[in-house]
């Protein structure tokens, strides 16, 4: 999310005033969706992530050849998978996931190779247990082909 | 009001007004709006209380500061607070000169808000998203028809951005030829939008501002001394926020040219060009468009936006990655550009406001542009006639001549002979429920006001808005302390400017206003 960015006016540091468009709007809907959170609603919504996060990496990782715990620090909603033992690249998997209907995590092979065969996964308040367990079927299926 | 009465003028007009307390101050203990979907009692078997992996030094050990209400009651607050804003779907929105506030078609929010837009993933795989890519390849090949130029990126959040951008731009093209420690300065002009000045500054550039001749168009003879080999470029706005189009484009592109510099084109002003004059004949190498001004997608009170930069295809390789392209059979992200500046935005676009711009472009065609063009064009000059007859009121630079699709005036004279200042003008207005802005700063024409009526409002409208001007200006001359102390019939009365340039006395958070004020949490 992006807000008013500090352009300042005609010079430098001296501005005392900025006229830009940016994301206004989106700010707005920020401010209604903080509201009726509220800070009860911020720390269930945190727990949550953490919980389905955390599930799925646990039952990813109990697939045979696959890595999760390649940092090893708690984390939040998103973590490394790592695929080198599978003999198969990100992109061969995201393809066959895609097949199923499902959007597999982000390649990171080129941006950062020193992680080798890895994907970004990401869970939310809005995957659910058997999101999460048709996943981890899909891809426990493809790899013992 | 009724069509057959001669005057639409709203004389017992009164703005919405709830004094709705700051939301902090409606929040109850205990209120909530909405609840998560909890989670699956096996998962919470595996996994546990996740919170105790964390390190204690991170943990919060208060809970943040949310204001706590209802779902109704966060709607109604909500809701009460657009009540007491005046927008383009309220009023008569000409006042707000240089942002083109035309009509949305309320029938593109349905495209922009459906679920296939909407719930878009930025990281998915190109294959599921052809048909985004579609629209924006499409809109790229739209934008370069309309200014010649050769391809065009949608980044940029913005028009500010996208000024950055082509400094960014510009700055890359001379480092590329090994100039880029001497050219180090960027000519404007002071009618241009200042965001061109700001972001040459913010860049690193020294900036040169040109100020017009004596007939309002910006001064060649001082072009020509501004130049040198230090000039990286040129980045201007044309026709200017005077609503003056600079008949010599062509020699201050060239003349800049020559110097070796390159021309950006801010083309937030192309409401009143479109079809008629492209960037390409006038000589520049990179520009923008704002999809939120002259391509109808709102301005939404300050965004979302985007602003669209072009470039010809010498430039091309240093745009912002990734450019959307077609291979003859599908659609694809390209990050193959050889010099390219990088990334101003995360991922590839503006998605909403291009698909509006699409949708807008597509229902007028060709045809249509070139329409809404020259209605914009003659709505202004018909409001710059009628305005010039208003006692007090002037036009920097006023002649015979027509001008483009707004226009500066001046209450320069009105003020002379009574004292009252346009900011008074403005605060009048508010009582007839129309918005008046008054302009950019620096006020180089004194006590400004910038109108453009664009192609979205018809003569009936316009009328409205002159009367408000006319019946103000009487009152002016009659009974000045009356207009100095409105508005009368607004959410507020008048309210103090002063307090915004003291930092003892302005909040812009909750937190502040509480400390700054003394006040219990």
């Amino acid at each position: 999310m992006f807000f008013l960015t500090e352009l300042p006016l005609r010079s430098g540091k001296k501005a005392k005033e900025f006229v830009g468009t940016m994301s206004a709007l989106c700010g707005i809907t920020a401010g209604v969706y903080l509201a009726l959170m509220g800070p009860q609603g911020m720390q269930d919504i945190g727990k949550i992530i953490m919980q389905r996060s955390m599930y799925a990496s646990k039952r990813l990782s109990e697939i045979k050849g696959v890595k999760t715990s390649y940092f090893t620090a708690p984390f939040f909603k998103e973590f490394v998978v790592n695929f080198d033992n599978i003999g198969l690249t990100v992109e061969q998997i995201n393809k066959e996931l895609l097949k199923k209907t499902i959007f597999g995590g982000k390649d990171l092979s080129r941006e950062f190779p020193e992680l080798g065969q890895s994907a970004l996964y990401c869970f939310t308040e809005i995957h659910t247990k058997r999101d999460i367990d048709i996943l981890v079927d899909t891809l426990k299926d493809y790899f013992t082909e | 009001m009724s069509l057959n009465e001669k005057s639409f003028l709203r004389k017992n007009f009164h703005q919405s007004k709830w004094d709705e307390p700051i939301i902090f101050e409606l929040s109850k203990k205990g209120e909530r709006g909405i609840f998560v979907p909890e989670v699956e009692d096996e998962i919470k078997e595996v996994v546990g209380n996740p919170i105790e992996r964390l390190p204690e030094t991170i943990q919060r050990k208060k809970d943040p500061n949310l204001p706590e209400l209802s779902q109704a009651r966060v709607l109604r607050h909500f809701l009460r607070l657009s009540q007491e804003t005046l927008g383009a779907d309220l009023n008569i929105e000409i006042g707000q000169g240089t942002c083109t506030m035309k009509y949305s078609p309320k029938v593109n929010e349905r495209f922009a808000s459906s679920q296939k837009v909407a719930e878009i993933h930025p990281l998915q795989d190109e294959e599921t998203v052809q048909g985004m890519l579609e629209i924006i390849y499409k809109t790229d090949l739209f934008l370069r028809e309309i200014s010649g130029l050769d391809r065009f990126v949608f980044q940029p959040g913005g028009g500010s951005q996208a000024a950055l951008t082509n400094a960014s731009i510009t700055r890359a093209y001379h480092e590329a030829r090994g100039e880029g420690e001497k050219r180090n300065e960027i000519i404007t002009t002071i009618f241009s939008h200042p965001s061109n000045a700001a972001a040459a500054a913010v860049k690193g550039f020294k900036v040169i501002t040109l100020y017009p001749d004596k007939e309002g168009y910006p001064d060649i003879e001082a072009l020509k001394k501004a130049v040198s080999d230090h000039t990286a470029g040129i980045m201007i706005t044309n026709p200017e926020d005077t609503g003056i189009y600079n008949p010599r484009i062509k020699e201050f592109t060239r003349i800049v040219h020559e110097a070796g510099g390159i021309c950006s084109y801010d083309q937030a002003n192309a409401n009143g060009i479109l079809g008629i004059t492209r960037a390409k004949e006038a000589g520049f190498d990179l520009s923008f468009f704002n999809l939120h001004k002259t391509f109808s997608s709102p301005h939404g009170c300050g965004g979302p936006a985007c602003g669209a930069v072009g470039a010809k295809k010498e430039l091309e390789k240093f745009l912002p990655v990734p450019l959307v392209d077609y291979n003859g059979t599908k659609y694809y992200l390209n990050y193959d550009i050889s010099n390219s500046i990088g990334k101003v935005r995360s991922f590839y676009g503006v998605i909403p406001v291009i698909v509006r711009s699409y949708a807008w472009i597509m229902s007028l065609g060709e045809e249509g542009l070139k329409e809404v063009a020259k209605t914009a064009v003659l709505n202004s000059n018909y409001l710059f006639r009628k305005i010039l007859k208003i006692k007090g009121a002037g036009a920097a630079y006023a002649s015979d001549k027509h001008r483009f699709e707004q226009v500066r005036y001046t209450w320069e004279q009105l003020t002379k002979d009574t004292g009252v200042t346009t900011e008074d003008v403005k605060r009048r207005m508010c009582d007839f429920g129309l918005h008046y802005w008054l302009s950019h700063h620096p006020w180089v024409v004194p006590e400004p006001f910038t109108l453009e009526p664009t192609e979205s409002n018809s003569k009936d409208e316009l009328d409205e808005y002159i009367e408000a001007l006319e019946l103000i200006s009487h009152e002016v001359y009659t009974d000045p302390e009356k207009v100095k102390n409105a508005p009368y019939h607004s959410v507020v009365h008048k309210i103090n400017n002063e307090t915004f340039d003291n930092p003892e006395k302005w909040a812009i958070t909750w937190r502040a206003y509480l400390k700054k004020y003394k006040k219990k949490e």
